[in-house]
């Protein structure tokens, strides 16, 4: 340990127990950090190994340290401070429970294996023990989202892996929707701002407006009673209403060649940039799981091997509700969306002549 | 054929040709190939009736004449019953890329099934004096006709063979005027709202675009194995094939021969087929006014003035640049295959329109006609396959393309190409706006869009070469299979939400998957996806497999896969197209006997003309109900073909 910072000045050091000053040099490293015996006499504490396996000793009697194994060496950890003290409180059985635990780590463990590993704990003595040593603050109940039903418990102060609690997107076991609709939205804005040029000429606000004169002189035309002028229904939205922007100009694609479309990287910059993950960590993986899922919900699309660029109107579509009209000239008859279409025959029960779907359909927007 | 597809073929036939037929084609449809003794056995129709009925099913080519043996066998025909339901279609494609007189063209054509170019010139003239045409028709069969846009019943129902004039000429504009079926107007001039009456001015004119229809592929030569079922010409193709290229008395034997036998069978298919095409050498010439300056062809260049999009379509180009002439004996009918065609390239469209935007979905659409005119049909069954292709080249089959500048040249002027096209900072140059209305600039802002249509996800259009000009062309199969799929998931999303589409997407990618991995990879909670899961199963959209861990075959000792097999879909939902259009065309028969009363005093030739005279308020009001339910239900017909075209015609089996 030659590099610095210099040790400590013996001035304060001495004021200090051995053991304090080792458990001191322990605690300034990272939580969680395991320490071999050669870690700790580094540390030079004290003078020879058996001073250091005495004070090694009094601390793990004093809950400051516990003991671990690797390839048959023991090695050690510290323990939080308030955790030794709490710990000192607990009774047998109680310190049995919270050992088991700890042992788990971040893996956490379910009442079930927790009772099997401490022996003929009865269920009641069980809870209650775990009760106690939550009210301490010592542990904390956890689910799984691989068993969302059992009920595990993991230390106080660490959270469990991944695996348990399933990433960013999940939160109390559960997926957490409101979490993935916000980043969601997030990142559909996002995309379309470096995806899609707005249109931002007169011209087209001129073009759109002729537009939108003419389809709805075609409509008035039909409405009176020229049925030779009605627009295609489905065309009718799209013609005078284009794709638009955030600032309500039309949306066009950016020229062929551009090379900065977003990429789960860029992206996930933005996504930290904006400051509002809070405290939630997003690794590229997790992002990507959710960018695949865009696509899948026809959010986004894939530019090239790397980049995302949002399907046109999938901005607007979240900022308000969607009345592009999903569907095709099946679904839009009624017989497209017939709850009883296998059984429509001709001559049957059910059959078009009879048929109240149609009825109520001819009568909408004649 | 299925039940749905009989049921629909047979209403068809009905609209078009009334009871009679209808009866007549129910009875060849559900006998099968069968003699006429036998064809009239299993009909309650006395012969005389029944062979009136066929009289006019064939000529329509509704039925077909199998030769080969002694006595004549008869089959039907589902392509051409199915396109019955696209007559005002057709005669709309071909309006919005030709002009508004070859839809006329088409129209007098299409009902009257093939016709001589001599007799439909006259015809032609005929029904712009709204007379009859029916005594002008070849093969002396009297059928009733409707009129411009033969696809618009007008109200009444005549049984064929009741050779009366039937004058709806008038209502014939009805769907007509609706637009291209897919929401992209083709630049507003294909729409005649107000259609003044236009004449074919002179023969000439006439024969100049029936020729473009014609070196097009709209309308090609009759041949008589055009009346003949497939498997007739078949076997009459394997006859020739034995004769010609194998020894005689020595059928072909191993693999090695058998396939040799398949290659030759095709070949000579496609050279019975294609023949009557090739204009410059086969016996059905196209004859010149101008023999020694002019070939059968006119040059090409010439042949294009007209602008893809109507707009700048001019009468005047046809009757002074080609002079050509038609034999007048030359014998023509609409090609079906190639309204498959069109309606690929109107599907296409919608896509560029709906993904990318308008300006480009226009000139994708001047490039996809452009190809359209180098496609006779979507897919060819008997096309050339390199019996051993070199395994290490890798071979791309371009069968069309398109150069930027062609587009530019055919595209319609008034399309402003910088709408659409964003600033691009990385090129400073070619991207200002030099304002010159030049034709090779307007081919660098056609490849521009066409470029973007390239980078597209879907990949709307392909590179194919840069050598001079730059030349385009696009992956059919591919995007056929993509239109299969969209409509698929546009069909799941109206029905299941978001959820069910994004479920399906998701199995499509990712394969086989049990319900823990369909909601860990799809991010959402089982019991949220289970029912959807379900649901999308009972309607057929989604399979699941069971994987039993042992013997015991118990559930708990079992995994389930869930599956997406896109060609089970497919199919799925083809035959439920066919039964809606079923169900659409039987509603509008029951509306149309609702106002029964009220369509037939209008019809009244005492009534006609006098309108104001004799119908009264409700009289009017009830017409007006039944003629825009109508259009709605017609409207729907059309729109639900659409999906048929895209689930059975674009692709190859
Ligand atoms: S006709 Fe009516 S009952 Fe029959 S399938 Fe269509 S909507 Fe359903």
């Amino acid at each position: 340990m030659a590099t610095p910072p210099p040790p400590p000045p013996d001035t304060k050091a001495s004021k200090m127990s051995k053991l304090d000053q080792l458990y001191e040099k322990c605690a300034a490293l990272p939580p969680e950090t395991v320490f071999h015996q050669r870690d700790l006499a580094d540390m030079q504490v004290t003078d020879d190994s058996n001073g250091l396996l005495l004070i090694i000793q009094q601390m793990v009697a004093s809950w400051l340290m516990l003991t671990l194994q690797w390839d048959g060496a023991p090695c050690w950890k510290i323990r939080p401070r308030e955790v030794a003290a709490a710990m000192k409180t607990l009774v047998k059985e109680e310190r049995e429970i919270y050992l088991a635990i700890e042992a788990t780590g971040t893996q956490a463990i379910w009442t079930k294996s927790l009772k099997s590993r401490t022996g003929q704990i009865s269920q009641t003595v069980l809870n209650k023990t775990l009760k106690h040593l939550q009210a301490k603050g010592l542990i904390k109940c956890i689910s799984n989202i691989k068993f969302p039903t059992r009920k595990y418990y993991i230390l106080a102060g660490l959270e469990a892996s991944e695996d348990i609690v399933g990433g960013p997107w999940h939160g109390d076991g559960e997926l957490d929707l409101d979490l993935i609709d916000a980043i969601s939205e997030i990142v559909v804005r996002y995309v379309e701002k470096e995806s899609w040029v707005e249109q931002k000429s007169a011209v087209n606000k001129l073009a759109i407006a002729k537009k939108r004169a003419a389809v709805l002189k075609a409509q008035d035309a039909a409405a009176a009673n020229q049925p030779e002028s009605i627009p295609d229904i489905e065309s009718t939205p799209p013609l005078f209403r284009p794709y638009l922007g955030q600032h309500g100009f039309p949306l066009i694609p950016q020229p062929a060649g551009y090379k900065h479309y977003p990429t789960c990287a860029s992206i996930l910059d933005h996504i930290v940039g904006s400051g509002l993950l809070n405290n939630l960590t997003l690794q590229e993986q997790d992002l990507q799981q959710l960018l695949d899922n865009m696509v899948f919900d026809g959010k986004l699309e894939r530019m090239g091997a790397m980049g995302y660029r949002t399907v046109r109107g999938a901005a607007a579509e979240s900022r308000g509700p969607d009345d592009i009209g999903i569907a095709n000239g099946f679904t839009e008859a009624p017989c497209g969306r017939c709850p009883v279409f296998s059984q429509c025959e001709e001559g049957g029960p059910v059959n078009a002549t009879s048929c109240v779907y149609f009825t109520e359909w001819l009568a909408r927007n004649l | 054929m299925s039940k749905n597809v009989t049921e629909l073929c047979t209403l068809l036939v009905e609209k078009e040709f009334g009871e009679l037929a209808a009866d007549v084609f129910a009875t060849v449809a559900h006998v099968g190939r069968q003699h006429l003794a036998g064809l009239i056995r299993a009909s309650t129709l006395t012969s005389k009736l029944f062979k009136h009925g066929l009289a006019t099913l064939l000529q329509f080519q509704l039925v077909l004449q199998s030769e080969l043996e002694e006595i004549a066998f008869y089959e039907v025909s589902w392509e051409h019953a199915h396109n019955l339901g696209r007559l005002g279609k057709i005669a709309r494609l071909v309006e919005g890329r030709y002009g508004q007189e070859a839809g006329e063209i088409v129209t007098t054509l299409l009902n009257s099934g093939h016709a001589k170019v001599s007799d439909l010139a006259a015809a032609y003239g005929k029904i712009h004096k709204k007379a009859d045409v029916s005594s002008t028709l070849p093969n002396g069969t009297t059928i009733k006709h409707e009129g411009v846009n033969g696809q618009m019943t007008s109200a009444k129902k005549a049984i064929s063979g009741d050779a009366s004039n039937d004058d709806s000429a008038g209502n014939g504009g009805e769907v007509g005027s609706v637009e291209n079926s897919n929401g992209v107007t083709t630049n507003g001039s294909a729409i005649v709202q107000d259609k003044p009456e236009t004449y074919v001015e002179s023969d000439a004119e006439m024969h100049a675009i029936l020729h473009r229809l014609l070196k097009a592929g709209w309308i090609v030569p009759v041949d008589q194995r055009d009346f003949w079922p497939l498997s007739d010409q078949r076997l009459d193709a394997e006859a020739w094939v034995l004769d010609h290229r194998f020894e005689k008395g020595k059928p072909p034997k191993g693999p090695k021969q058998v396939q040799a036998l398949h290659r030759h069978l095709k070949e000579r298919m496609r050279q019975l087929r294609d023949q009557g095409l090739d204009f410059s050498t086969s016996s059905i010439q196209t004859g010149s006014k101008r023999p020694a300056t002019s070939s059968a062809l006119p040059p090409a260049k010439r042949a294009r003035t007209n602008g893809v999009n109507g707009a700048s379509y001019s009468k005047a180009g046809f009757a002074a640049d080609d002079g050509v002439l038609l034999d007048g004996d030359l014998v023509v009918r609409v090609s079906p295959e190639k309204v498959s065609v069109a309606m690929r390239t109107e599907q296409l469209v919608r896509l560029a329109n709906r993904f990318i935007g308008e300006t480009t979905s226009k000139v994708y659409r001047a490039f996809l006609q452009l190809l359209e005119e180098q496609l006779p049909r979507c897919y060819d069954p008997y096309k050339f396959v390199d019996p051993d292709p070199d395994p290490d080249k890798i071979v791309v089959v371009i069968d069309a393309k398109a150069s930027v500048v062609r587009v530019a040249e055919v595209l319609d002027k008034s399309v402003d190409l910088y709408d659409g096209l964003a600033e691009n900072p990385e090129f400073v140059n070619g991207n200002t706006k030099d304002g010159s209305d030049t034709l090779v600039n307007r081919g660098k802002l056609v490849e521009r869009h066409i470029k973007m249509l390239s980078e597209d996800p879907r990949h709307l259009a392909s590179w194919a070469s840069s050598r001079g000009i730059s030349e385009w062309y696009v992956e059919f199969p591919r995007l056929s299979k993509y239109l299969i799929q969209n409509q698929i998931e546009e069909t799941v999303q109206s029905r299941f939400e978001r959820l069910g589409m994004r479920l399906l997407r998701l199995l499509h990618n990712k394969g086989k998957l049990d319900e823990k991995q369909v909601a860990s990879l799809g991010m959402c909670r089982p019991k949220e996806i289970r029912p959807i899961l379900s649901q999308m199963q009972a309607a057929g959209f989604l399979d699941l497999q069971e994987i039993p861990k042992d013997n015991s075959r118990h559930p708990s000792r079992t995994i389930f896969l869930w599956f997406y097999d896109q060609d089970r879909v497919r199919r799925l939902l083809l035959e439920d197209a066919y039964k809606a259009m079923a169900r659409i065309l039987q509603r509008i028969e029951m509306e149309r006997l609702a106002k029964l009363e009220h369509i037939e005093k209008a019809e009244r030739t005492d009534v006609k003309g006098n309108e104001d005279k004799y119908l009264s308020k409700l009289d009017k009001q009830k017409l007006r109900e039944w003629s825009q339910t109508e259009l709605k239900l017609l409207v729907q017909l059309e729109r639900v073909d659409d999906l048929i075209g895209i689930f059975n015609d674009f692709r190859g089996p």
